[in-house]
């Protein structure tokens, strides 16, 4: 492992190229910013992906392997922590979204100001967001038509103002969406086609996205599924002025005498130490990786890592949390058909309802993951 | 996972493998495993002859990888009612 030359100084440095450095990155390199990802996981093209369920659903062909990228859980500093396949989604280029189904319903104007609704919880830190749903709502907006994202506007009754439909009508409604609708009708609850990022039909030069049994956890071969790895990445690197670096791995954030991020050092793909400065550092690894880097670039003068002020950083972390309630229906619904994953949605139970004794609610959905069990 | 590492484990495997390692499962878990899996996954690996695993549970699998790679493989007459043919393309929403 020897030193390699130390690369040029660049404006931004972007660490993580999955669904939040992507986007980052076009922003940035469309406003005429050279901008460095590094990226922890490999670059893999479409044409690496494809319908094969063993090595998809049964193996661990695009999340990581636990046995050489294990992580450890534990749900109080007292215990000891365990090896636990924790949020194994994707790392790679276009992270989560390389794999994702990706249903996009926004969060409502309520999830900004969740302590103001559900008022003082005792041995909690919830707080306030320090911006609101309209601050955001244009940004919802750009990764709505940046993805071609189809749904029906105004049919989720809980939603927030939007100031643009759709780019794209919801996809075909699949047979257990449709006992999902029937059934919310019945009770007197809304519903809605989940809005999706995927295509019902064709969009900025990408083909309708093909409904096929090999969606949930497989890397879509056809490059129609709207993804950062399809949408974000292509158009950064469109302006040249993109130098997406994968299998690098960032190990610290590096502070100036000022106490500001001047740079990382990170390990390349042939283990080799390298530092690249950059006017801005953007830390986009996700949830755990995030916080696992700013904890990790310790220094004298930030003994707790960065950004690291509240000693909250990783702290409470959670993953889709996830409620399962199975139904058997006497006509087939061909669940195996895959693509509609999430195809119905309702936020019936999303808001936060004093009565139900917890805070905040949930989405409910119809979704399929794969299994048929007991189906006639 | 949350046994150690190389430890073996000797209950059934879990449905959806991605919960634990195969390298975790005792032999006879194992064997019964990859059996399944040999049955059921893509005949490419050898196994599922003629396709003849996804027969007897009625999957309309794709008659190759090809098929799903190209995009040709579509299971949209299944997934919605009133799709017997593939969809057909049309204008640019943009």
């Amino acid at each position: 492992m020897a030193h390699k030359p130390k690369p040029d100084r660049t404006d931004a440095v972007i660490i993580g190229a999955g669904a939040s450095g992507a986007a980052a990155a076009k922003v940035l390199t469309e406003h005429g910013l050279r901008v460095v990802a590094l990226e922890k996981g490999p670059w893999r093209k479409k044409e690496s992906f494809g319908g094969d369920e063993l090595a998809n659903i049964n193996r661990y062909n695009l999340w990581p392997d636990p046995l050489t990228n294990p992580r450890t859980h534990r749900t109080s500093a007292s215990e000891e922590a365990k090896v636990n396949l924790f949020c194994p989604v994707p790392q790679m280029v276009g992270g989560g979204t390389v794999h994702w189904q990706g249903w996009l319903p926004r969060f409502t104007p309520n999830d900004f100001r969740l302590r103001t609704i559900v008022g003082e919880l005792p041995g909690t830190t919830l707080v306030d967001w320090p911006i609101t749903y309209d601050d955001l709502e244009p940004y919802y907006t750009k990764v709505e038509w940046a993805f071609g994202v189809s749904g029906q506007a105004g049919a989720n009754k809980f939603e927030g103002t939007r100031s643009r439909s759709y780019p794209c009508p919801p996809l075909p409604m699949s047979r257990y969406a449709q006992k999902f609708h029937e059934g919310c009708r019945n009770l007197g609850y809304n519903s809605f086609p989940t809005p999706q990022a995927a295509l019902s039909r064709s969009f900025n030069g990408r083909k309708r996205t093909v409904i096929s049994a090999f969606a949930q956890q497989h890397g879509d071969p056809t490059g129609t599924r709207s993804s950062a790895l399809n949408v974000f990445v292509p158009d950064a690197l469109a302006t040249g002025r993109y130098d997406l670096r994968p299998d690098c791995y960032v190990h610290e954030i590096t502070v100036d005498e000022q106490g500001r991020a001047k740079g990382v050092v990170y390990q390349d793909t042939d283990g080799d130490f390298i530092e690249q400065e950059a006017d801005v550092v953007i830390v986009a690894c996700g949830a755990v990786e995030t916080a696992r880097l700013l904890l990790l670039s310790r220094s004298g003068r930030f003994p707790n890592g960065l950004a690291n002020g509240s000693d909250l950083v990783g702290r409470n972390v959670t993953f889709h949390e996830y409620s399962a309630a199975i139904g058997l229906f006497d006509d087939p619904i061909y669940a195996w058909a895959g693509g509609g994953y999430v195809s119905a949605s309702s936020f019936e139970f999303y808001e936060h309802d004093d009565k139900r004794g917890h805070a905040s609610g949930g989405l409910r959905r119809a979704q399929c993951l794969g299994c048929e069990q007991g189906q006639p | 996972m949350e046994r150690p590492a190389g430890k073996a484990d000797t209950s059934p495997e879990p449905a959806l493998q991605q919960t634990s390692a195969e390298i975790q499962l005792d032999f006879f878990p194992l064997l019964c495993l990859h059996t399944r899996q040999g049955f059921y996954a893509d005949p490419i690996y050898g196994g599922n002859k003629n396709r003849v695993g996804w027969e007897v549970i009625g999957f309309p699998g794709p008659t190759s990888l090809a098929e799903v790679h190209t995009g040709r493989y579509s299971a949209l007459p299944w997934f919605a009612e009133g799709h017997n043919q593939p969809l057909e393309e049309t204008e640019d929403g943009a």
